[in-house]
């Protein structure tokens, strides 16, 4: 019976520092990545809105480097537009000029479903996405899916990205 | 007693191999040269005018000058097979930046590509000559053109640059500090 009792702590043991996934499948998803995608700005007093409008809809691309920590559902985003980068009164953390202090977490599951969640003085961003391995591109590639909101005040700033990772360096 | 020897040694098996699974997961430390992410901030002027061709604008079509101060995250690479060269990823107005319509139909884009897919296009990546922690990028395609010339070291960067198409030209002069080596 003790035998038996053993054997299992140890199961147990490695079981708890083990994910579901092999870590080294959660970290290749850590990289960049180049999102694109609609931005839909509403706001009360919108200048570059058409006349009679309140929302302005646009197109942005940009780089967001993920990195993802294969010990913890814990994920950081650099370059996260909204939260982290972008124009100065349209982000989280609006004066910040050293990374390290607008640092972006998220939690991030198994199986690549992600969540945001941060709040500045009344700014706020949240956000829902998912990266998975993409069917497109050079084999083990990722892609990855962003809706994202930033809202301070009157202001909401809408985000629907999508995107691939990419390599960086010439193959 | 022989249990119990057994018991401590498989927990301390099992402790050992969460050590190695932590250890083998760290990424390494890039020992290249200006490799890694940059964290940079400063002012972007946008200058335009709603006509689509200068000559055949008006006063009333501008010129119009939209002012921000933006902050970005821009990767460098330095290239080991060729080492005059740096490779930016993330660079506003070369292959990061936006499009919006102004005033109901007027286009403005204030980056030179928009590519979904980044791998397919070799001229969408962006390369900079570098010398002596001095840089200067020329990167253009058939009507946008965009220049820049800057410093960079292991610890900071620093950026003047400037993108025009048609009748818009924007504006970046960017200074930061790098935040990540790359493996």
């Amino acid at each position: 019976m003790k035998k038996y009792c053993t054997i299992a702590l140890t199961v147990m043991i490695v079981a708890g520092c083990v994910d579901s996934e092999p870590a080294e499948i959660i970290e290749r998803r850590s990289g960049f990545y180049y999102l694109s995608g609609p931005r839909i700005t509403v706001e009360d007093s919108c200048f570059h809105c058409a006349e009679g409008e309140d929302s302005l809809r646009e197109s942005v691309t940009f780089s967001l480097f993920v990195q993802v920590d294969p010990n913890s559902e814990r994920v950081q985003f650099y370059g996260l537009q909204g939260a982290d980068t972008g124009d100065l009164d349209r982000r989280v953390y609006p004066d910040c000029t050293r990374s390290s202090d607008c640092e972006i977490f998220g939690t991030i599951q198994p199986g690549g479903a992600f969540e945001i969640d941060i709040e500045n003085n009344g700014h706020r961003y949240q956000a829902a996405g998912s990266i998975w391995r993409s069917e497109f591109g050079p084999e083990g590639r990722y892609s990855i899916e962003l809706q994202g909101q930033y809202s301070y005040e009157d202001l909401s700033i809408d985000y629907d990205l999508e995107g691939e990772q990419v390599s960086f360096t010439l193959e | 007693m022989k249990l119990k020897e057994i018991t401590i040694n498989l927990i301390f098996i099992a402790l050992l191999s969460c050590f190695v699974l932590s250890a083998n997961t760290t990424p390494p430390i890039s020992s290249e040269p200006y490799t890694g992410l940059y964290y940079v901030h400063g002012s972007k002027v946008m200058t335009f005018y709603t006509c689509p061709f200068i000559e055949t604008c008006t006063p009333d079509d501008g010129p119009f000058i939209d002012t921000t101060r933006i902050a970005s995250v821009v990767a460098v690479k330095w290239m080991e097979e060729k080492t005059d060269t740096l490779h930016f990823f993330g660079l506003p107005g070369a292959d990061e930046g936006e499009m919006k319509i102004y005033f109901g139909d007027t286009e403005l884009t204030d980056f030179v590509f928009s590519l979904g897919r980044y791998d397919v296009f070799d001229h969408s990546r962006v390369f900079g000559a570098h010398s002596n922690n001095k840089f200067e990028i020329n990167h253009n395609n058939t009507s946008n053109r965009y220049k820049g010339i800057g410093t960079i070291s292991n610890r900071n960067i620093e950026f003047n640059a400037q993108r025009t198409f048609k009748t818009i030209t924007v504006e970046y002069d960017l200074i930061g500090e790098r935040i990540h080596t790359l493996d």
